[in-house]
């Protein structure tokens, strides 16, 4: 039936917002972090989305209907801001250099705030999505009555 | 008039319609997940001028039978015809090639979602109409 591949759009939707959401959070979590295993400050991250296209046999049959445009969506990767880390005079610090400079994360707390909403936002569309494609179904199976 | 004709009229255009606007919701919520995706060109399907075009048009795909003992299928309509628009450029906000305006979409969604309704619930009267004649209006 058609509408498990609408459903199975939005979960892909759904499913990639919560881990932009997962990255986000951790951002925020870390905005003071100076001390990593890899060492140095905390290196803000984000997230790669790239639509990927519905793999199934059964999809492949069904091309010659017009599906071949469907695709979801994915996070393909979890990158690193390549910005430099924020530096602050802070000799007080137990890991200021010699010279009394902290290196900070490059995280700035509005850009990650504005970045949630849009994560909360996209994932609320989606759920619209579910619900509508849910109804869509239940009335198709009303039909029959 | 035969079995087969009593289906022909309203109640296949009103199947085409159905399977028009479900393959349109598909391609909406596609639009909706790919909303924050680079390069993400957006996908429409305008149901009305596809109605327009399919209208009478519509061959039915049957599958062959090659055996006397096989079983009757098909009736599977022909939608490779209908054509999805892409649109290459429209608003984009941020730059990143992405032509979903998530407003639209979500309105779209609402609408089609509405008129799916709708035409779900004439073929549901249809049937109850055939069921009434059929049972001689008791």
């Amino acid at each position: 039936m058609n509408f498990i591949d609408a459903f199975r759009i939005s979960a892909s939707g759904l499913t990639s917002q919560r881990l932009r959401m997962n990255v986000i959070s951790s951002n925020l979590a870390n905005s003071h972090t100076t001390r990593t295993p890899e060492g140095g400050p905390f290196k803000r991250k984000d997230v790669v989305f790239s639509s990927q296209p519905l793999e199934t046999s059964f999809q492949k049959m069904m091309q010659a209907q017009g599906n071949a445009k469907l695709t979801g969506v994915k996070v393909v990767g979890v990158i690193e801001d390549p910005r430099p880390p924020i530096i602050k005079y802070d000799p007080q610090h137990p890991d200021a250099d010699e010279k009394g400079y902290v290196s900070l994360p490059n995280i700035n707390l509005i850009e990650e705030m504005v970045n949630m909403m849009l994560a909360t936002r996209s994932y609320e569309a989606n759920v619209t999505a579910v619900n509508a494609t849910k109804r869509m179904a239940l009335k198709a199976l009303e039909i029959g009555k | 008039m035969g079995s087969e004709g009593m289906f022909k009229g309203t109640i296949s255009i009103l199947e085409q319609g159905l399977d028009l606007r479900s393959m349109k919701h598909n391609l909406l919520v596609s639009n909706i997940a790919n909303k924050d995706t680079p390069n993400y060109k957006s996908f429409d399907l305008a149901v009305d001028e596809e109605m327009q075009k399919l209208t009478g048009t519509q061959r039915s795909i049957a599958l062959r039978k090659t055996d006397q003992g096989h079983l009757p299928a098909g009736g599977f309509k022909d939608y490779s015809g209908v054509t999805i628009t892409k649109s290459s450029q429209g608003v984009e906000a941020n730059g990143d090639g992405n032509t979903v305006d998530i407003e639209k979409e979500m309105t779209d969604l609402a609408e089609n979602n509405l008129l799916y309704d709708a035409v779900a619930q004439i073929l549901r009267k249809k049937f109850q109409g055939l069921k009434n004649v059929i049972q001689g209006g008791s």
